[in-house]
């Protein structure tokens, strides 16, 4: 019998935000597979909440799924996006989705969180390559010294300091007008985000470190709406997102991505730079050992930290991924 | 007999919830002049030395809750939370009295329903002492209990307006 | 029970329950929750509802609310107000309205350093409204002019609406915050010609249009100025010379008249500090408990889907494009009677924005119209969010009807506006475009 669910997205509707686009795509291929019988009824834009209220709305079954992102609730979720703790990591999207899809598998720490959140992941895709969009040229190295960048999260704030820059702590709605006035110099962001917050208008110079690209749009599912349905609906939502991480990976992050580019280049004062290999080697090498100190950190909570990090590196690394260093080293 | 005895409660109650109002009226003070200052101090060491302060915005996100929520309470006292009064100023003083036990008892009902499922969702985040997503570590749990916090001391505000005006006590609730 | 049904009949009660007094922001959580409730169970309502108010509340954005709100009880408490508008009056005493109009000019020009209409309706509330009252205004007037001014300075860039309206649909943030600069002068020159005729009927600024001013007794009034033209050129210095945000601007402003009072009024400054945040304390509470209580009731009718479900009628009977805009305004204003301004956004434009493109309507010119009125919805009953902030920071005596009726004037010229601006779209689009 046909079942409609109820889906939030904390980001914008899928013509202009990567991650619900993934969303959309999962729910076709679900509605598809299933000959209509499960359908969506989505709350876009983050009408339901905002971010890291998502986890709780689907946790608490108010909505039966929630697009969002782990790592805002880093306590209940902290393996979730533990791909945010390499500098260098892979790039491709299809490494880093085949690589964490890997690793749910090989540990069950993944799942078992999830769990205890009332939740089952339907699936976890890969976002876009992290870039820096500056008002003024920067090109290498040494023209971070002094620029005051904004950026979020836990990390990203240590790995830029060490480059003589300067974070600037701003949540992603700021940063236009910051950038405009002038109070941040540059924003660090995945340019899929960077799109979405029009960061380019006010600053169009564009350095692409190749530093990461993180696995961060989660999708799960309330463990009683999905118990709830019949054994072979299961295995077609489950299915279903192997095989958008998949496409993902392979296609749509791929266009998305090229979108963005050629919508920057309209721009005449866009210019684009990539970071050279010697810098990103001597970059990789100022950097501490965040994945060492993450892995303590979980390690002292029960997890497998450090065989997390290692295995990490090593399918990646299988994957094609070509380390610049070696992270997780036991002091 | 009686309703001297409940004048008595009643002045011992306020007396009470007056000391916890003022209380947290220098709570919510404090944490006025504090952000204020913070921000102050992060601008400047931008400004001036490229050194902010670590994760000032999320610091801010931690400290609006008890702006938002401590002084609830005390806002009741003077009077100042928002309603329409257009019904209760067309009807004669005898029935008022009514309209504003009804607010009251409403009001004093759902604080309480807000207290409880404030505190769980404050104890939730507190067994597992969570933590914020920021570069240094900021407990999460702390801005949540504003909010249990708020709505205890507003419930018992409603509780106080509700016996005063069952008493016959109009003059206390404002 | 259908959604739908679950939607209407939850409006309904909510209108019962702010009709019998209970306090908004209860009323309107009650009623969400309930709501709620009814659709999900116990469990995830209670869930959602807590989730909700601690985020509504917890966010860096709505930092300037006490602390700009605080800048203008010290600033009110220490007389620089005072000072200012008897200056003002001494210049401008003998044209008629003046007082009303430097207000509505002040709103567009705080409007330059602040993202929020409320911040704004409740900035000037404070600090101007009751020197027009003190000159002669008409209370209900005055306080109407400060809650419906407070919309222009969420017109004038920056723009909290504008720029979550760029995140949930891809638009430039720089061209919508543009797009808002045409609207803004629109709604001042409107604002003021309104105020103009009422003066000229109703004669307030009497005082000082009867005596004659000499030059010298209006040189005499300049020291007065100095406070607000020291306040001002830190605040816009600060803020265009990129030292700090419009967000951490409010902190600024606070200070600056702090030190003011510091210096003006030496040691009385820190009683004035004292009774201050305590004011601040309780306008910021009865503030974020109405805001907290509209978001449960908002997040309530986002999850009935009773506005996708108006929107699609509307849409089925094949309007031309000046007939949709003119309907789908007026559901903006009857949900702007009962929801707040970002979540408005958030469950309509996701709607709404991919039928206009579709439509051929021109996205910044529509979004501007979207913007305007919810900025209507501030100072429409019985959920009006600038005028509950008002009333936050009135004098005593000031009742919620009178800066509800105050306001009706500047609703209806709000319309006229948006009519002007559904007719003429270079009204938005002559800087973009
Ligand atoms: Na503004
Ligand atoms: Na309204």
């Amino acid at each position: 019998k046909p079942v409609s669910l109820r889906v939030a997205s904390a980001y914008p509707p899928p013509a202009s935000a990567l991650a619900s686009k993934h969303l959309e795509m999962w729910e076709q291929m679900v509605t598809e597979k299933t000959k209509g019988a499960v359908t969506f009824k989505n709350f876009w834009g983050a009408s339901l909440g905002k971010l890291p209220e998502h986890l709780s709305l689907v946790q608490s079954g108010a909505v039966d799924i929630a697009l969002s992102y782990g790592w805002y609730t880093p306590t209940k979720l902290p393996l979730e996006n533990f791909d945010y703790v390499f500098p260098f990591g892979p790039t491709d999207p299809y490494i880093v989705a085949k690589t964490m899809r890997t690793l749910n598998e090989e540990f069950p720490q993944f799942k078992k969180d999830l769990e205890k959140q009332n939740c089952v992941k339907m699936f976890q895709t890969p976002g876009t390559t992290f870039v820096f969009l500056s008002k003024t040229p920067i090109t290498k190295l040494s023209d971070f010294k002094g620029s005051k960048c904004a950026v979020i999260g836990r990390y990203f704030g240590r790995w830029i300091g060490v480059i003589g820059a300067v974070p600037v702590a701003a949540p992603g709605s700021e940063r236009f007008t910051m950038l405009q006035t002038g109070v941040v110099d540059s924003s660090f962001n995945p340019i899929d985000l960077a799109y979405t917050f029009k960061d380019v208008e006010q600053a169009p110079y564009c350095l692409d470190p190749s530093l990461l690209v993180t696995s961060w749009i989660s999708c799960w599912m309330n463990m009683k709406s999905f118990q709830k349905l019949p054994a072979d609906v299961q295995k077609i939502l489950l299915n279903a997102g192997i095989d958008i991480e998949t496409v993902a990976g392979k296609d749509v992050n791929h266009k998305w991505s090229d979108m963005i580019w050629a919508e920057w280049k309209k721009n005449p004062k866009f210019k684009y730079a990539k970071l050279s290999d010697a810098d990103r080697k001597a970059w990789a090498e100022k950097c501490e050992d965040v994945p060492a100190e993450w892995a303590a950190e979980v390690s002292a909570q029960g997890y497998p930290g450090w065989e997390l990090v290692k295995r990490f590196q090593e399918v990646s690394g299988q994957l094609g991924h070509k380390w610049v260093r070696t992270w997780g080293v036991k002091k | 007999m009686e309703s001297k005895d409940t004048g008595g409660f009643l002045n011992g109650f306020r007396w009470i919830l007056d000391l916890s109002d003022r209380a947290m009226i220098n709570l919510t003070g404090f944490v006025l002049v504090f952000l204020t200052l913070m921000i102050a101090v992060d601008v400047s060491l931008r400004a001036l030395f490229n050194s902010p302060l670590p994760a000032s915005a999320e610091s801010t996100e931690l400290m609006m809750p008890y702006i938002a929520f401590c002084t609830l309470a005390y806002t009741l006292a003077i009077g100042s939370h928002v309603r329409i009064s257009i019904l209760a100023e067309r009807l004669p003083s005898k029935y008022r009295v009514h309209l504003e036990w009804l607010a009251s008892a409403v009001g004093f009902g759902f604080s309480v329903l807000l207290t409880y499922m404030s505190w769980d969702f404050f104890w939730e985040s507190f067994i597992i002492r969570e933590e914020m997503l920021a570069i240094i570590k900021l407990p999460w749990w702390v801005g949540k209990f504003a909010m249990p916090l708020g709505f205890f001391f507003i419930s018992l505000r409603y509780l106080f307006n509700l016996m005063a005006l069952t008493a016959g006590r109009a003059d206390q609730v404002k | 029970m259908d959604p739908i049904v679950v939607g209407i009949l939850g409006i309904i009660f909510l209108l019962v329950v702010i009709g019998l007094g209970i306090h908004i922001g209860i009323a309107l959580g009650l009623t969400g929750f309930l709501g709620i409730m009814m659709i999900t169970g116990f469990a995830p309502a209670a869930r959602l509802a807590m989730e909700s108010m601690y985020f509504t509340n917890a966010s860096y954005a709505l930092v300037t609310l006490p602390l700009f709100i605080l800048m203008g009880y010290l600033g009110a408490g220490g007389g620089i107000s005072k000072t200012l508008y008897d200056g003002l009056s001494k210049w401008t005493g003998r044209i008629k309205g003046s007082l009303g109009v430097a207000t509505i000019l002040g709103c567009a020009g705080f409007g330059a350093v602040c993202g929020s209409s409320i911040v704004t309706a409740a900035v000037f509330a404070k600090v101007s409204a009751p020197e027009m009252v003190r000159h002669g205004y008409d209370r209900k007037i005055a306080y109407g002019i400060c809650a419906a001014g407070g919309s222009i300075g969420m017109l004038i860039p920056p723009s909290i609406l504008a720029v979550l309206y760029g995140i949930l649909t891809g638009l430039s943030v720089g061209k919508l915050l543009l797009a808002g600069i045409g609207p803004g002068i629109l709604l001042t020159a409107l604002f003021s010609l309104q105020i103009i005729i009422y003066s000229y009927r109703n004669h307030p600024d009497a005082g000082a249009a009867e005596k004659r001013i000499t030059w010298k007794e209006r040189f005499a009034t300049i020291p007065s100025f100095w406070p607000v033209i020291v306040t001002a050129l830190i605040i816009f210095g600060g803020i265009f010379g990129g030292v700090f945000s419009p967000t951490e601007a409010a902190a600024f402003g606070t200070l600056v008249i702090f030190f003011l009072l510091i210096t003006t009024k030496g040691g009385k400054a820190w009683g004035m500090l004292k009774s201050s945040l305590r004011d601040t304390a309780s306008t910021s509470a009865m503030v974020f408990l109405t805001m907290a209580g509209a978001c449960v009731f908002s997040r309530y009718l986002a999850i009935t889907g009773i506005s996708e479900k108006v929107v699609e009628i509307i849409l089925a009977l094949k309007l031309g494009n000046f007939m949709l805009m003119v309907l789908l305004s007026v559901v903006f204003l009857a949900l702007g009677c009962l929801m707040d301004s970002i979540s408005m956004m958030t469950v309509m434009i996701p709607i709404l924005h991919p039928v206009v493109m579709k439509l051929g309507i021109d996205p910044y010119y529509f979004a501007l119209i979207f913007i305007v009125a919810t900025q209507v919805g501030i100072i429409t009953p019985p959920f009006g969010l600038a005028v509950f902030t008002v009333k936050g920071v009135a004098e005593a005596g000031v009742t919620l009807e009178e800066i509800f009726m105050g306001s009706m004037a500047f609703f209806y010229i709000m319309c006229v506006s948006l009519l002007l601006m559904i007719l003429f779209p270079v009204i938005t689009l002559f800087l973009i475009r």
